[in-house]
């Protein structure tokens, strides 16, 4: 059984993983603007970026997570509050 | 504009919201009916720190009665497809307090970058419900909320354009208010730059007389819109010569004294009431200091709406045209490049560059002028029912800009001797007169 749901959570974590490997289209028009220099870049590294080799996959569960709550966690908490004494 | 919000926000978030241990001060009941001007003693008289630190809580009025604001959501472009990582700000946002009683019914027209759950319109939602008022919150045609959904073509910052875009949600949402509640008339108010949105919004009801406005309040907005812009971006620079490659420094700073000030107070005392107020009896900061606070929160306010409206319109102007924006896009580098472009660089590099696509003939000073609160001085003398309240010392106008604002106005025009930019508006003296014009 236990086997049986690490094989569960395994799959859907690749499937979130799968959402994430869908190449987002790269763009080849550089935009007008950009780091003037290479310290500024590298300053914008150190100081404001925030190591997150997952961020991809943190930023979709993040969503699925918002979205859960929204449709339905939130509603399903309403409906108890509204019929309860 | 809204960086005293996200200021506070920023100080709250930090300082934790946790229930108060402390005693409570005696607060002033809001103002219902008009009697005697309450005496104006608005205690700080360095306007960069009444524009961060707001009323000092012994003076805020009690509007514990009023209740919370009801969000709403509606859809104003059918066919508008949105960029999958904006999935958070699907539909059109906005709030509405009504009363159950039928009411006159105010529009309040957010600052800069601001939308109804910002400080401001929260304190002008609660003067106006308490004095017997219906009041319905827009965000600013700045935050990106609205540029996504309710703006035509995605370059904010024309007020003359943004009061059509506003002009026609306003259309939208009195039909669903009118579903609600029993409106009496209809007023407008505007603070900061949504006082510039108000006067050109009010012109094109002279025109086309769907609300036929009954009166019009501007709160310390800007005379023109560039020149505060202008105003706001230099501050960033005052106690950052090197702009933003010093801020992470500057803001680590900041952060670490703000945490020390709740530190050393009584263990049990969680209050952050006090928290700004006690942090600059602590510390003194410089003028310079103050105003880079304030550049830094206006910077962050504007690399919102410049990403939104780069992205939106597929300008690519900081996000490659070509390149999708998905929730995995990766947007450190983007917000990095954001946070260096000033309102000053969108202007000249994009807004510039759309204008005279549509307008060739249209010069640089004719859009700055075109957006300028001059622009609309015939306007203004010839309507009695349009109203000012600003401060002597408003950050956000530059020498001289605070009288020439008080001449298009003339006795409609109400001028307080402190309060910065909005950092009086809690005050029962500011209070009193915005109802007392409203009411008049």
């Amino acid at each position: 059984m236990q086997k049986r749901h690490s094989i569960l959570f395994a799959c859907l974590f690749l499937g979130l993983a799968g959402c994430d490997a869908a190449p987002a289209q790269q763009g080849g028009i550089p935009p007008t603007r950009h780091f003037t220099s290479a310290a500024e870049k590298d300053y914008a590294d150190k100081e404001f970026a925030v190591y997150d080799p997952a961020e991809a996959v943190n930023k979709q569960v993040y969503k699925f997570n918002a979205e859960l709550d929204e449709y339905v966690l939130l509603p399903v908490v309403n409906a108890y509050i509204f019929v309860t004494p | 504009m809204s960086f005293k919000s996200r200021l506070c926000a920023i100080a709250f978030l930090i300082a934790g919201l946790t229930a108060s241990c402390a005693p409570q001060p005696k607060l002033t009941q809001p103002i219902r009916v008009l009697g005697d001007p309450p005496v104006y003693d608005y205690p700080i008289n360095n306007p960069y720190a009444a524009t961060i630190i707001g009323v000092p809580p012994e003076m805020k009025v009690d509007y514990s009665s009023v209740p919370a604001l009801q969000d709403r959501t509606i859809t104003l472009f059918k066919d508008r497809v949105v960029p999958e990582g904006f999935w958070y700000q699907r539909g059109f946002k906005y709030s509405e307090l009504l009363q159950t009683t039928p009411a006159p019914l105010v529009y309040v027209i957010a600052g800069t970058g601001a939308d109804s759950h910002s400080e401001s319109p929260h304190t002008i939602a609660d003067i106006l419900y308490s004095a017997g008022f219906s009041v319905v919150i827009l965000p600013s045609p700045t935050h990106p909320n609205f540029i996504i959904n309710a703006s035509r073509n995605f370059i904010t910052g024309n007020p003359v354009q943004d009061s059509e875009d506003l002009y026609r949600i306003m259309k939208v949402v009195d039909t669903q208010v009118a579903l609600e509640a029993k409106v009496t008339q209809r007023m407008l108010v505007g603070y900061s730059l949504g006082g510039l949105d108000v006067v050109f919004t009010a012109r094109l009801d002279d025109e086309q007389k769907a609300f036929n406005f009954s009166r019009v309040l501007l709160i310390n907005p800007p005379l023109s819109l560039y020149s505060s812009m202008q105003v706001l971006d230099t501050m960033l620079y005052q106690a950052l010569p090197d702009g933003i490659n010093d801020a992470a420094r500057f803001v680590k700073t900041a952060v670490r004294r703000l945490s020390r000030i709740n530190q050393s107070s009584d263990a049990l005392n969680f209050s952050n009431e006090r928290l700004l107020i006690d942090a600059y009896n602590k510390y003194q900061p410089s003028d310079a200091r103050l105003a880079t606070v304030i550049g830094l929160s206006f910077r962050l306010a504007a690399a919102d709406m410049i990403f939104t409206a780069d992205v939106m319109s597929r300008s690519g102007y900081i996000y490659p045209k070509d390149r999708d924006f998905t929730t995995s896009t990766s947007l450190n580098d983007y917000f990095a490049v954001a946070l260096r472009t000033s309102f000053k660089n969108y202007f000249d590099e994009l807004y510039m560059q759309k204008y005279q696509a549509q307008n060739p003939r249209m010069t640089k000073q004719d859009v700055i002028a075109e957006s300028s609160m001059e622009s609309m001085a015939g306007y203004i003398a010839s309507h009695p029912n349009i109203g000012l309240i600003t401060n002597r010392d408003d950050i956000i106008l530059a020498p001289g800009e605070e009288a020439k604002l008080v001449a298009l106005f003339g006795k409609n025009a109400t001028v307080f001797p402190s309060g910065g930019h909005l950092g009086n508006l809690g005050t029962p003296s500011v209070a009193y007169r915005i109802i007392l014009f409203l009411e008049r």
